[in-house]
């Protein structure tokens, strides 16, 4: 009896500790397999980060389409109205080309007066 | 005739001014701090997308980062910063502004010149006096700017619960660095 106890209390201890584990270090969230909470144009996420609550759009997923008006090292600047920096290893668009990226919307830069985004990978 | 050359050596003149008086910026500068404490798990994070502007004619600074912008290697951890201690859903950014003092942006090398940066940083909804030493150097085109600070979270009103304060170091080792290009 006594050494069932003891059996039982190491599973338990066990299980409780690949739990605590796992809870410790979860991963991060994956954007890319997340649904987006806004799908259009850079202006027009501009446009809806002003107007809305800041929580509708602050730390959610976003999907953008835009004209690329500036490189930075490691993002891009679109149509003026947002910046997007890239996911580790992916490659750059050129300047003045068109494309749509997925990102996270990390909030809205008063310096520059843009929605700022990152984690972003471009979409086909 | 003379009052023509006179006219376009102003231009001139202004011209050149104008490239001394304006504004170099990035979107991506980096921000790195630490409060980690020795045997346990580290405390760190890293912001890429910091922006940051300086006019170079008066040395006034500004940078502003976007607290849900700091990346953790622990997820848990990440959460906890913006949730817990820092509150991001309401206080969304860190900023700080000020002026380099006596800076002239003429004398500007490849090596390192010191400055003093007097300004104000403001975060958690927070603002204190900020008062540090920043190195900036010319490379190319472009204006490198270096600065090493302590933080007390104390100071911002940001409460770490006593449960997880001998994990994390009453004071934070913040390190920021931009490369300033020409607007």
């Amino acid at each position: 009896m006594k050494r069932r106890t003891i059996y039982v209390a190491i599973v338990l201890l066990v299980v409780a500790g690949i739990a605590g584990y796992n809870y410790m270090y979860q991963d991060h969230r994956d954007i890319q397999k997340e649904e987006a909470v806004f799908k259009g144009d850079a202006k027009g996420l501009h446009k809806l980060y002003l107007e809305s609550p800041k929580e509708a759009l602050l730390n959610k997923t976003v999907i953008v389409t835009g004209l690329v008006t500036a490189l930075e090292e490691g993002g891009i600047t679109l149509d003026d109205a947002v910046y997007a920096s890239y996911s580790n290893a992916q490659v750059l668009p050129n300047l003045n080309e068109r494309v749509t990226i997925k990102g996270r919307c990390i909030g809205y830069d008063e310096l520059f007066e843009i929605v700022s985004i990152d984690q972003a990978t471009p979409l086909d | 005739m003379k009052r023509s050359y006179f006219i376009l050596i102003c231009m001139l003149l202004c011209g050149s001014w104008n490239h001394y008086a304006q504004k170099v910026a990035t979107k991506s500068g980096v921000i790195t701090f630490e409060a980690s404490v020795a045997s346990f798990e580290e405390v760190k994070a890293t912001h890429a997308n910091v922006s940051a502007i300086l006019n170079t004619e008066t040395g006034s600074f500004a940078s502003l980062a976007l607290v849900n912008g700091f990346r953790f290697k622990v997820a848990l951890m990440e959460e906890h910063f913006n949730e817990n201690y820092m509150e991001s859903a309401t206080y969304s950014k860190a900023t700080v502004k000020g002026v380099l003092e006596d800076f002239n942006s003429e004398s500007l090398t490849s090596d390192f010149t010191s400055y003093n940066l007097k300004g104000t940083i403001e975060m958690h909804g927070v603002e204190n006096e900020l008062n540090v030493p920043v190195r900036i150097k010319l490379d190319g085109d472009a204006l490198i700017v270096e600065t090493n600070f302590e933080l007390k979270p104390e100071d911002f009103d940001i409460e770490i619960p006593s449960v997880v304060a001998n994990k994390i170091a009453q004071t934070v080792v913040v390190n920021a660095q931009y490369t300033l290009n020409k607007l």
